[in-house]
């Protein structure tokens, strides 16, 4: 209410004013030097609390996303103390207990791999004759009560090294076997800006969502020009500065002058070939519609590229003004990797003429790029385990029957075929006596892949995540064991959705190909919302008795041995084939190493064949030497 | 795959240091403190596009303006004067603009068309109140009575209350 007052006096001093200046004196104005000089300073003061909010508020604008790259791969082991806490026996909650986190890990590691006992290794963790490392076995050794004050007060103040730290693990890795290189991997460019999803849309209407509107203080302050020209002018006596005040006038009128009404947008968006091979380069156009009434002065447009794809060229951004009823096209080109791609809502950020207030839109327009490999089987047999069905195939199995490889020379029993009978030693002895070959079989294999958010990890930011090479590799040893006779299925660990229980024949194997190829469940990045919860229970009673289990997991979760070993029991051989994803970094991605190798170990003793599987390597070269 | 180059863009950034030259080469002739302001107003501006400052930006220009009111407040021509107020108004649009288009679309996008008409209207306002003030001084009576400077300016801090009570944009 007040604030119309405010203006109402303004405009009629204004209008004095300029009555004054082209007849001056007609008005009688009581102003001398004295006032005017009072009311320059008081401009100039009002100048200084205009600077001030401006310091104040920070101009605000919406950030965007990263769409063009992929999100980069988490290195597992990201603090120390969660991975200490991996560890069996281990709890620690405060920085200043990495020192007791890391002693029971050594405990942990000394019992797996050092044939100690738990006294055995508490003790040589106590006299520090675990390792060669006398700064490692100082400072694990140091826990017990008997270490200086100095040292104490140190870790009571959190002050441990990070050196301490660093070569401790470093000793322990070397209790343990494995080097501690150090890897080479470039860091990622830059920060990957995430994707999001507007949190709280005001008003969706179709496909167009509303997002936040918000005031960019971009032209706050630009009041002081008007207030500090008046005030210097009067006081200066200087007209060029005074008139300079009209200026700064102007310019807080133009912020003000124009509002931003809700905008109508539409995108229309196509792709050139929404089931492309993977490597293959495609098109994207979006098209963006004005279809409201107004001029829309600033829309800044960012296509929503699937989080799985990178933009190879162009880009898929655009600045432009649309008029009522104009569109604008723009293209950009993404490279096909596998799995089902959907793209996002578009986020467009709408602003008035002068900028000063900013609208987020989200536009949508479902979009799929779906890209199913053709996996070239592979070359190797697969080592499976010696379950099998009554099939005829391909495993040998240890029973004596018809097949390729001699087993062994029994006496003759009725009914055996005469195909089997040996006529040498009949022509030598005069009796008859049967060969046995070895019986080969077919099995019936579930591929189960790990697809938990703890899977979606890698050894660097830009290397693929142990779920991509899961899924690739379990789609090369599908066709094999297809081709093998073997009855095959698909399913995933943490997922209940995905199963495609085992069978043979050309339609099956086109439908796991789609499977691999394009199920959201294998989707190369990890879910939004979380996965089904009950998939183990699901998985057991889907399961055919004596299915063998092919398990592809980094293992990067110990809860997993747990779940193995009790599938194992439950009569479903299980060989597991595990992505290695560890980094070596930084110490804490080390002890992950260990951490990771411990569970392989762990596997291994309970007679389950794990197979680790190093980046670089094939698959062909895994399976060498390793055929049951 | 390369991550988007989040820097001001080049249309923008040259328009920002083009209407700061024009600045100094305005307030330049008269000397003294003004140009020292201008100079150091012109620099700071370019250092914030380089390193992708906002708080540098700001602050450039403002020192802009400080040397054209120094500059008008030392016997400048009119002309100059408005032209050094507007074109230091001008350098900080122009850059801040360049800064959040470079932060949301990034250099590689095709921003052309955006940034022209940011640069168009924002000159056309600019142009626009200085040649009005200029007409007020050319058509004004010379005397330009005290009391009549007074009132405006006392309209001006009244309106000035009352749009802020508004809304916190100007």
């Amino acid at each position: 209410m007040s604030r119309r007052y405010y203006y109402l006096g303004g405009l009629v001093l204004f209008v004095v004013a300029l009555a004054e200046l082209f007849a001056p004196g007609v008005l009688g104005l009581p102003f001398g030097n004295i006032t005017a000089g009072l009311v320059a300073v008081a401009a100039l003061l009002y100048g200084l609390v205009v600077v001030q909010s401006r310091r104040d508020q920070a101009v605000t604008r919406t950030e965007t996303p990263d769409v063009e790259l992929t999100r980069p791969t988490t290195v597992p082991g990201e603090r120390l103390r969660d991975v200490l806490n991996t560890f069996p026996g281990v709890t620690t909650s405060r920085r200043s207990d990495a020192r007791i986190g890391l002693r029971g890990a050594v405990v942990a590691t000394l019992t797996q791999y050092g044939e100690y006992t738990e006294s055995e290794a508490e003790a040589a963790v106590r006299e520090g004759t675990w390792t060669d490392d006398p700064v490692a076995a100082e400072f694990v050794a140091g826990v017990d009560s008997g270490r200086p004050v100095r040292d104490r007060i140190r870790s009571l103040l959190g002050r441990e090294s990070y050196d301490q730290h660093e070569r401790t693990v470093d000793a322990l890795l070397g209790v343990a076997g494995i080097r501690a290189e150090e890897t080479t991997t470039a860091e990622f460019p830059g920060d990957f800006e995430e994707t999001t999803v507007d949190p709280s849309p005001r008003e969706a209407t179709g496909a167009l969502t509303l997002g936040r509107r918000r005031l960019t203080r971009h032209w706050l302050g630009v009041g002081i020009v008007a207030l500090v020209c008046l005030g210097v002018g009067v006081l200066t006596r200087s007209p060029a500065v005074l008139l300079g005040s009209v200026v700064g006038i102007g310019y807080v009128a133009y912020a003000r002058a124009h509002s931003l009404d809700d905008p109508g947008l539409t995108i229309e968006r196509t792709v050139e070939d929404a089931d492309p091979e993977p490597g293959e380069e495609v098109e994207v156009t979006v098209r963006i519609t004005n279809d409201g009434p107004e001029l829309l002065a600033d829309v800044r447009l960012i296509d929503g590229v699937p989080e799985s794809l990178a933009v190879s060229e162009g880009s898929p951004r655009r600045g432009t003004v649309l008029r009522p009823g104009e569109s604008e096209t723009l293209s950009y080109t993404v490279t096909a990797t596998r799995g089902h791609h959907e793209f996002g809502p578009a986020l467009v950020l709408v602003r008035n003429l002068p900028g000063s207030v900013e609208r987020e839109v989200y536009l949508r327009d479902e979009t799929t790029i779906e890209c199913s490999p053709s996996t070239r089987p592979i070359q190797r047999s697969v080592p499976v385990r010696n379950s099998v069905t009554g099939l005829p195939g391909q495993i040998e199995t240890e029973t004596g029957g018809s097949g390729i490889t001699f087993q062994t020379i029994r006496e003759y029993q009725p009914g055996d075929p005469l195909s089997r009978i040996d006529w040498n030693y009949r022509a030598r002895t005069g009796e008859l006596a049967t060969v046995d070959f070895q019986q080969q079989r077919a099995a019936s294999v579930v591929v189960l892949i790990d697809v938990r958010e703890t899977a979606y990890v890698g050894p660097s930011p830009d290397a693929p995540n142990a779920v991509e090479r899961s899924v690739a590799g379990a789609a090369q040893v599908f066709e094999r064991l297809l081709d093998d006779g073997n009855l095959v299925g698909i399913a995933a660990m943490g997922e209940a959705d995905c199963w495609l229980a085992p069978g043979t024949g050309n339609a099956h194997r086109e439908r796991a190909r789609k499977l691999f190829g394009s199920s959201p469940a294998l989707s190369p990045s990890p879910p939004e919302s979380g996965r089904t919860s009950d998939w183990l229970r699901q998985l057991r009673q889907q399961l055919d008795p004596g299915t063998q289990l092919l398990v592809f997991s980094p293992l990067c979760d110990p809860g997993t041995v747990r779940i193995i070993r009790d599938l194992d029991a439950r009569g479903f051989p299980v060989t597991v084939i595990s992505p290695d994803p560890t980094g070596s970094r930084t110490a804490a991605q080390k002890l992950f190493t260990l951490r990771r190798r411990l569970t392989l170990t762990a596997l291994r003793r309970a007679s389950i064949p794990v197979m680790d599987w190093q980046p670089e390597t094939p698959l062909e070269a895994l399976f060498r030497g390793r055929q049951s | 795959m390369r991550p988007t180059t989040r820097r001001p863009t080049r249309l923008c950034s040259v328009a920002a240091l083009a209407a700061a030259l024009v600045c100094v080469g305005a307030v330049g002739p008269y000397g003294g403190l003004g140009t020292a302001f201008a100079g150091l107003g012109v620099l700071a501006l370019a250092a914030g596009l380089g390193v992708n400052s906002r708080p540098l930006v700001t602050l450039g220009p403002l020192a802009l303006f400080v040397g054209a009111v120094v500059a008008g407040a030392r016997d400048a021509p009119v002309l100059a004067t408005l032209l050094a107020i507007v074109a230091a108004v001008l350098a900080y649009d122009f850059a801040a603009t360049g800064i959040d288009i470079g932060a949301q679309l990034g250099r590689e996008a095709d921003t052309r068309r955006l940034e022209l008409v940011r640069l168009g209207t924002s000159s056309f306002v600019g142009v626009a109140t200085g040649g009005v003030s200029y007409l007020v001084y050319v058509l004004g009576t010379g005397g330009r009575p005290l009391s009549a400077v007074v009132a405006m300016l006392l309209a001006v801090i009244i309106l000035f209350v009352a749009l802020r009570r508004q809304t916190p944009t100007g």
